[in-house]
């Protein structure tokens, strides 16, 4: 039996977003009605992440090259220590070899409700050995020990850009959910008046309303392997408004991140806007006189 | 909308002192308020926040790789920035005091220049004349709209010996109060006021996005660049990160 969360409503931030324990906490206290939070990808060494910019937003698509920054794992440990925090945490993890993810895993496992495993960031720094470009080989050896190191719930956050259909078929008895995706790409921005590159990354993965198609194509594809193995989906990819979830729910996604929608906004603007987007949903369901879990993966086509 | 950089040409410096410069710029960011900042890229170099100090001008303080590198720009360079960002100074429901503390000095002159005629007292603290940015601007205005100005120097090279808390005018609540320094200045003035509800502050953080997505920003868990960098002092003063707590590039929170 896999091992499933019951979120509600089942909506959190895509990781990355928001990122750190304490800004999770004001959202709460603000009454932003997140199913889970996900903090910032935990990695094995401290790391800066590129210099600025590290962003870079044409009005059509956004471009990131933060490259995973990262501070030590105590130093996460006393944040989770300390946290307030009502709602579960979901915590992301990254590395650049099997034993890093459970190293990793083993010692933050107390804090948090489940683990999303990143072997999908296309980012890097410059001059840096390509972090997870070509995980393909790799993400088995990544996940399949796992199950071993954690009874909780394992998501495996796969890539857009590569064979994802391949992988998910090799781990797909190790893990209990597949989040698609991470970022398309990478893409790169340039700057006409220096004729430079606009991120210090030089690319860097795209994310926001564009990606959405792509993200959605995934999602489909994985749930019709997926759902014949009791794993589920968390769609992360360009949701901006309620229909986004209707939409990626019935492609079969049961959990669904907000990442570059949440934008522009300050922390009442996103409160009133996460809880109105899942009253919509509701909305919706009354109307259509269906439930949740009969839409997800209705795609009738 | 979109973040996308406005490269413009530097029209002038003003070179205050050793330490700071002001670039005042061809284009003219008319939607720009006091206290909002711009992110400022030097293509190859890095990007990082300044506030703006008029519509169409940037005051840089050196004290680093990025702003050393600032400091070599020569008139007719370009400069690129992207923004408007985040909130500045409320809007007057009653007549300000204003204090401004070294660098500082600078967006609350674009503040006082906007709104001349609502504005009752400005306190300047610096250590030493030469370190007091716009002087002449500040006498100026100061005169032409009837605005009480009071300057503190700690080696008392101008107006007053002292530091800027040395004042012993008795602050009422018919009054707002807008504070911008170094964050030991703005708790020590702020303290002093003692009307939080109607005492504004600008807050600084390291940033990355500037547009509220990565949490670099955090100011125990307000995010700078959209929840400020201008807060009341009523939300600031119960903050533990208050005066105490950073996040650094790797993200990790210590120690100021
Ligand atoms: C909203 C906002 C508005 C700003 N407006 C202006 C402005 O108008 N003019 C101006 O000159 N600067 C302004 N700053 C500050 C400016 O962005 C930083 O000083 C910038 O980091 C300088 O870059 P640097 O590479 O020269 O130095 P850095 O290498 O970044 O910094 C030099 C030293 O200062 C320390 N430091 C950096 N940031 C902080 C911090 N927040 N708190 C404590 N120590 C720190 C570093 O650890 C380092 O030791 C603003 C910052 C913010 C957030
Ligand atoms: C600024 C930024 C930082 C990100 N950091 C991470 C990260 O650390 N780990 C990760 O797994 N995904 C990261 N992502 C990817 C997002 O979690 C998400 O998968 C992607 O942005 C697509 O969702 P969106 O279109 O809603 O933003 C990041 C995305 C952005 C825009
Ligand atoms: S700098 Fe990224 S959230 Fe403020």
């Amino acid at each position: 039996m896999n091992k499933h969360l019951t979120l509600n409503p089942p909506i959190v931030n895509a990781c990355g977003i928001l990122s750190y324990l304490d800004v999770f906490e004001r959202l709460e206290k603000t009454g932003a009605n997140f199913g889970a939070w996900v903090p910032k990808s935990i990695g094995p060494f401290e790391k800066q992440g590129n210099p600025n910019p590290t962003i870079y937003n044409d009005g059509n698509v956004m471009l990131n090259a933060f490259a995973l920054p990262t501070h030590s794992i105590q130093s996460w440990i006393n944040e989770f220590e300390n946290t307030k925090l009502k709602k579960p945490i979901i915590g992301s993890v990254w590395g650049t070899k099997p034993e890093d993810y459970q190293n990793i895993i083993k010692k933050v496992d107390k804090y948090v409700e489940a683990w999303e495993i990143n072997v999908s960031c296309p980012n890097k720094e410059v001059g840096e050995k390509s972090l997870m470009e070509s995980m393909t080989e790799k993400i088995k050896d990544i996940i399949t020990p796992l199950r071993n190191t954690t009874q909780k719930p394992i998501i495996a956050k796969l890539s857009p850009n590569e064979d994802y259909i391949t992988i998910t078929k090799s781990i797909i008895d190790h893990v209990d959910y597949v989040a698609c995706g991470n970022t398309l790409g990478p893409g790169l921005a340039i700057d006409i008046y220096s004729k430079k590159p606009i991120l210090a990354g030089f690319a860097g993965g795209m994310s926001g309303d564009a990606i959405k198609p792509k993200t959605m194509k995934m999602v489909n594809d994985i749930y019709k392997i997926a759902s014949k193995k009791d794993v589920k989906i968390i769609a992360y990819g360009g949701i901006s408004k309620w229909q986004d979830i209707v939409e990626y729910a019935i492609a079969g996604a049961s959990i669904f991140g907000v990442g570059t929608a949440l934008m522009h906004k300050d922390t009442e603007q996103i409160t009133e806007y996460i809880n109105k987007m899942w009253t919509s949903v509701e909305n919706y369901l009354k109307e259509e006189n269906t439930s949740f879990d009969k839409l997800v993966g209705c795609l009738d086509g | 909308m979109d973040d996308k950089y406005k490269c413009t040409k530097i029209k002038e410096i003003i070179t205050h002192n050793e330490f700071n410069k002001t670039f005042v710029l061809d284009h003219s960011f008319d939607e720009a308020y006091p206290g909002q900042f711009a992110m400022v890229w030097l293509p190859g170099i890095d990007e990082k926040p300044i506030s703006f100090s008029a519509q169409n001008e940037i005051t840089i303080k050196k004290i680093g790789p990025f702003t050393k590198k600032a400091f070599e720009l020569k008139e007719g360079d370009k400069i690129w920035l992207r923004g408007p960002y985040g909130k500045g100074y409320k809007a007057l429901d009653k007549p300000y005091y204003v204090f401004g503390g070294g660098c500082g000095i600078a967006p609350l002159k674009f503040f006082i220049k906007k709104n001349k005629a609502t504005i009752k007292t400005v306190y300047l603290g610096c250590r030493s004349k030469t370190d007091i940015l716009f002087l002449d601007d500040f006498i100026k205005l100061a005169e032409k709209n009837n605005i009480e100005l009071t300057i503190f120097t700690e080696d008392g090279s101008f107006g007053k010996k002292g530091m800027i808390t040395d004042t012993d005018e008795e602050f009422s609540d018919k009054y707002n109060y807008a504070i911008c320094g170094p964050e030991m200045m703005i708790k020590a003035v702020a303290e002093k006021i003692n009307i939080p509800k109607q005492t504004y502050v600008s807050i600084e953080r390291y940033m990355k996005c500037a547009v509220g997505l990565c949490g670099e920003c955090s100011f125990s868990g307000y995010r700078v660049c959209v929840d400020g960098p201008v807060f009341s002092y009523d939300i600031v003063k119960k903050l533990p990160h208050f005066g105490s707590k950073r996040r650094t590039k790797t993200g990790e929170l210590i120690d100021m």
